[in-house]
């Protein structure tokens, strides 16, 4: 099991060695896998939340410098790796010009059976949300972000979060029932 | 929290355990500290470059006002673009950027993907003046759009029916009598250049980055843009050189753009060049020893990343074995193998004969890389099948 950042965020930091390129390192060992799990819910596919993982220890290890306070450098990740999977999306959508099918409207009957062999129906439905409604979904319940947190984040108000989620958790106890 | 809540809670960090579960951390780990060597370097560049700029700044101004005390109506020479290396694409493409692609970071896939994108536009096409798009690709497969796969693995040979395949997708309008049929680059070979116009979405039009890809590890024209796309031979492998804006811009511009950058591409990473006409003994070796190097890489490329293994030595051999090039006169044979399991990591050996002389060579599978050689392959490699 990959460590999760838990109710409270996650853990503080034990101290980080003082060279830069250590304290990445160190980083990348304790949460690698926690980011690309974070990634793999906001992209859809393995490979693309890797390399926005990467991404984001690169530019953790190119801005060390500018850190006000290494031990924020978590926060920074997972910061990081959100924007860079918002910004993967969207450079599907109007880079290439095409989003992958609906899995929740294209799958035949017997993908879907493997798919809910593979995670959870309610996952499965949550990738079906809209963008923005997965966003606010995946910062709140595994990211355990605050609304006012989710609303600096995506650079939206408190309000439109609100409203986001709520729509969000209607929409998945509607699908749930009628899966039911 | 509601129990629903709290249900959503654990559905998520389990599914994000499964996709992390799939993740090989120890490549991962290895492919950021490539990163973090490059970023090293690059730190150490622009530190080294600030300097220079300084004393250049400085230079120029004085010889600017040296040159306009004698001359009034000098002539301002072009703007010259940054230069560009992908040290993480295969065949280590270099080329001279646009001046608008100069200040932005490109994404960079490893291996197979650059690009330089102006800022997202939110809407699809962009609107005039945020569509540029210029991108270095190599695709692996094409995409069958009859299928929804993945096709066969893009050698050079088949890259010869890309612009023909693309021509006929419904949406795709090539544009005739544009300046860049068959342009030779100075130092990547002939490139094979077509304007394209598309009047609709064409998903995976391009080609795919990986065996067995989804439509997302896909490339795709966007409707409403003008696309001109080049084609350079890699080593035996295609590598598109893509530019893309919308069909209202300035040809003219995107044209002047695309030669720059055709004329100054450079290709560091492929393998010295092996023709069907061998005629000398010399050449013959340095044909046989080229062809282990091709494989080596196609493989390692065909493993894209996992654990490699005799199915991608296999599969890597084939088109060169095949194919009307490089194989005639060449007999090949392939040493013990694990029986039907292709999937077998156990070192095999493969031999090639040329005028009578016959080289054998260790294969080696070192996690995602494919190693040929002489000598013995390197501890760790392989499990025993």
């Amino acid at each position: 099991m990959s460590e999760h950042p838990g109710p409270q965020g996650p853990p503080p930091e034990a101290a980080l060695p003082t060279d830069r390129r250590a304290a990445v390192t160190a980083l990348f060992h304790a949460h690698h896998r926690r980011l690309v799990g974070l990634a793999g819910l906001l992209v859809d596919d393995r490979g693309s939340a890797e390399e926005v993982v990467q991404d984001a220890f690169e530019q953790l290890y190119r801005r060390w410098g500018s850190l006000r306070d290494p031990q924020a450098a978590v926060a920074y990740l997972d910061r990081s790796v959100v924007n860079g999977s918002r910004s993967w999306v969207r450079r599907r959508i109007t880079a290439r010009g095409y989003e992958p099918p609906d899995p929740g409207n294209a799958a035949s009957a017997e993908s879907s059976v493997l798919d809910r062999e593979r995670g959870s129906a309610l996952v499965d439905a949550v990738r079906t949300l809209p963008r923005r409604q997965r966003e606010v979904v995946v910062l709140r319940y595994f990211l355990d972000l605050s609304e006012a947190q989710i609303a600096d984040w995506l650079g939206i108000s408190a309000g439109s979060v609100k409203k986001h989620q709520s729509r969000a958790t209607e929409a998945l106890q509607q699908r749930m029932e009628a899966w039911a | 929290m509601t129990t629903f809540e709290q249900t959503l809670v654990a559905d998520l960090r389990a599914e994000a355990d499964r996709i992390a579960a799939g993740t090989d951390t120890s490549a991962m780990r290895q492919e950021l500290d490539r990163r973090l060597d490059g970023a090293g370097s690059a730190r150490a560049r622009r530190r080294w470059l600030s300097v220079v700029a300084v004393v250049a700044a400085t230079a120029v101004v004085v010889a600017i006002a040296a040159v306009a005390v004698r001359r009034d109506n000098a002539d301002v020479p072009p703007a010259q673009g940054t230069g560009w290396t992908g040290e993480q694409l295969y065949a280590r493409p270099s080329l001279v950027l646009p001046g608008w692609a100069s200040d932005i970071d490109p994404v960079v896939a490893p291996r197979r993907i650059a690009r330089w994108a102006q800022a997202e536009c939110g809407q699809n096409p962009c609107e005039a003046g945020k569509d540029r798009l210029l991108e270095v690709f190599l695709p692996l497969t094409g995409w069958d759009p009859q299928s929804g796969m993945s096709g066969d693995v893009l050698t050079w040979v088949a890259a010869a029916n890309y612009f023909s395949e693309l021509t006929q997708r419904p949406g795709v309008v090539p544009v005739e009598g544009q300046p860049f049929t068959q342009q030779a680059t100075l130092a990547a070979g002939v490139a094979n250049v077509a304007v394209i116009t598309t009047t609709q979405d064409i998903p995976g039009a391009l080609g795919c980055t990986q065996l067995a890809s989804s439509i997302g590890d896909c490339q795709s024209f966007v409707r409403g843009t003008r696309n001109v796309i080049a084609i350079v031979n890699a080593g035996d492998a295609p590598l598109v050189v893509w530019s893309s804006a919308l069909s209202s811009s300035d040809p003219s511009a995107q044209d002047a753009e695309m030669t720059q950058v055709l004329s100054t591409l450079r290709l560091t990473g492929v393998p010295v060049s092996c023709t069907d006409s061998v005629s000398t003994t010399v050449a013959q070796q340095n044909c046989a020893a080229d062809l282990w190097v091709r494989v080596a890489r196609d493989a390692t490329r065909l493993a894209d990343g996992g654990q490699a293994n005799q199915s991608h030595f296999d599969e890597a051999v084939k088109p060169y074995l095949e194919g009307d090039g490089i194989a005639q006169g060449f007999a090949y044979s392939r040493g013990p193998s694990d029986g039907d399991d292709r999937t077998s990591t156990k070192p095999t050996t493969a031999s090639l004969t040329v005028a009578g002389t016959t080289s054998e060579v260790n294969v080696c599978f070192v996690g995602p890389q494919v190693i040929i050689g002489e000598g013995p392959c390197p501890d760790g490699s392989g499990t025993g099948g």
